[in-house]
């Protein structure tokens, strides 16, 4: 495991050019033939957030029970939303990547453990766009930066590498198996209703609820980034959090690096 | 002594087949060795190839040549044994992968070449050279998806080409373009051939062509190695042996639906006899 992993890590820096320019191309890809072009990376996100926050506040009216925030309750959503936007594309969208670069698998030597980070950077570049955008929005609405957003850049890498090795383990079984790929599809629903984006974690009683939270890795970097800019609170100051997400993010990693060593051979030939 | 620049230890590639993916799955999740369903690709080859040697791998379809080119290139893995190369290996086995159609020949030329590991000032260098030697003028910036047959590939060699390789593979080659760029092609690789510093494996059916390239030849059967000398001797063997074995098959079953007696030697005709 430890040599895949050294393996992983070589080839990255070796062909970190080709990786850069390979996701540029993806996201490329994702605009080709739309006259609106980037925008849509905006656009969609923003009629996400306005839907969100009309059933919110004016249906639920949820924003009369939020306290503890050092935002509006529209900023809070968005904290929340943002970093969702990125792992909800990444738990299908990672799934399929090799599927997406089939070709690439079959018709040349480069090397497959880089085809999750393509496409993990591809999506990536689209929610810097966003991201950048929502902390542009802070001090618009009169809530200026706060020391806790310099740990932001750690909950970043955090989903980063998580979400890398997400793509490896699932995109492998997503290969061998398309009811795989179906089921993932399907709780991609689940996991957005499930890790508190629309409603506040620390007003949760149940025990189930609340152990479900800690194991889920997307309630863990959308909190992180809630923390840093509405909380208020250190990445430290809630321990058991982090050492929940760490050991379920090591999992991720023992998993996917097992899989792609025993597969990666057999990839040309199955994909 | 110099090591060799290829070698191939007892490498043997065998595909699995499975009826559905609840096998495979199966198969991956249990690690059953021993599958019922496989097909040879290639069986015990044991190859040494030299710097600066040209070969000629020779075999009919289905004979193991294209497996033996993607292992050498390591688009694939052997089932048992092992693919050692000693230098970059530059592939010339489907010239138009990588390219994205809905994007111009342009752009895909600085995609493949940015992924080759060139800078952006000996892309910006070359780029002309590859546009002249592709022969496609204005259409470099149209999308790939609107040139005609031939065309994609003439960029995707050019790309490839540019630069002296280490190793050169290619296999089936030169079924793109025109007369003309045929030509150039097989120039450009006549040049390679000659250059000490380059070692070229050339894969096909085409004993006229495998002597006008190599000085050494391998002929596969059925995944084997069945003939591994001088290239006149290869081509004999190949011509007196492996041929009639073909022709036979075709004479024997005239009756089937065998359109081209070519496609069962191997190798696509069309216009080789111009290049030779």
């Amino acid at each position: 495991m430890f040599k895949t992993l050294k393996k992983i890590i070589s080839d990255h820096i070796e062909y970190k050019t080709q990786i850069l320019r390979l996701a540029k191309v993806d996201k490329d890809r994702a605009f080709k033939g739309s006259d609106l072009g980037w925008v849509w990376a905006l656009f969609k996100p923003a009629m996400r957030i306005a839907v969100y926050y009309f059933a919110m506040v004016v249906g639920f009216r949820a924003s009369k029970s939020m306290t503890g925030i050092h935002c509006s309750y529209f900023l809070w959503l968005v904290a929340g939303l943002v970093p969702w936007f990125y792992m909800s594309g990444m738990i299908t969208g990672g799934a399929m990547c090799f599927r997406k670069y089939r070709g690439m698998i079959q018709k040349t030597a480069f090397p497959k453990n880089t085809i999750p980070t393509i496409v993990t950077l591809s999506n990536f570049k689209i929610h810097i766009v966003v991201f950048a955008c929502m902390l542009i929005m802070f001090p618009i609405m009169g809530y200026m930066p706060s020391i806790y957003w310099v740990q932001l850049p750690v909950y970043v890498i955090l989903m980063l590498v998580f979400t890398y090795f997400w793509s490896l383990a699932t995109g492998l079984l997503s290969i061998v198996s398309e009811d795989f790929l179906n089921v993932l599809r399907t709780l991609s629903a689940a996991v957005f209703w499930m890790s508190a984006i629309l409603f506040d974690k620390g007003s949760i009683e149940n025990p189930i609820a609340v152990a479900f939270f800690r194991l889920n890795p997307v309630t863990f970097i959308v909190y992180g980034y809630r923390n840093s800019l509405c909380y208020h609170q250190w990445i430290f100051e809630d321990m058991t959090s982090l050492i929940y997400f760490l050991s379920v993010m090591l999992v991720m990693i023992v998993v996917s690096t097992k899989l792609y060593s025993g597969l990666r051979k057999q990839l040309p030939d199955i994909v | 002594m110099k090591k060799p620049i290829i070698e191939l230890r007892d490498v043997s590639k065998e595909f699995k087949i499975f009826n559905n993916n609840r096998d495979r799955m199966f198969n991956l999740v249990f690690r059953v060795r021993k599958i019922k369903n496989t097909r040879k690709g290639v069986d015990n080859l044991n190859i040494k190839i030299n710097k600066g040697e040209n070969v000629a791998i020779l075999g009919a379809s289905g004979a193991g040549r294209s497996v033996t080119a993607k292992l050498i290139a390591g688009y694939i893995y052997p089932t048992t044994g092992k693919v050692i190369t000693r230098g970059k290996v530059t592939a010339l086995l489907d010239l138009r992968s990588g390219f994205v159609m809905d994007f111009t020949g342009r752009y895909n030329l600085r995609t493949q070449a940015s992924i080759l590991g060139w800078s952006r000032a000996e892309i910006e260098e070359a780029e002309q050279s590859i546009i002249d030697f592709a022969d496609l003028g204005e259409k470099i910036d149209k999308p790939i998806r609107n040139y005609e047959k031939g065309e994609p590939g003439r960029l995707g060699f050019a790309i490839q080409t540019y630069r002296k390789p280490e190793v050169l593979v290619i296999d089936n080659p030169l079924s793109v373009g025109t007369y003309r760029f045929r030509q150039k092609c097989l120039a450009r690789i006549e040049e390679f051939r000659d250059d000490p510093e380059v070692t070229l494996v050339f894969c096909t059916a085409m004993p006229q062509l495998a002597k006008r390239m190599c000085q050494r030849g391998i002929v596969l059967d059925a995944g084997e190695i069945v003939y591994d000398g001088p290239i006149d001797d290869a081509c004999a063997f190949f011509r007196g042996t492996i041929l009639p074995k073909i022709m036979g098959k075709i004479e024997a079953t005239v009756e089937e639906d065998i359109e081209d007696p070519i496609d069962e030697i191997g190798g696509d005709a069309d216009g080789f006899d111009d290049i030779l």
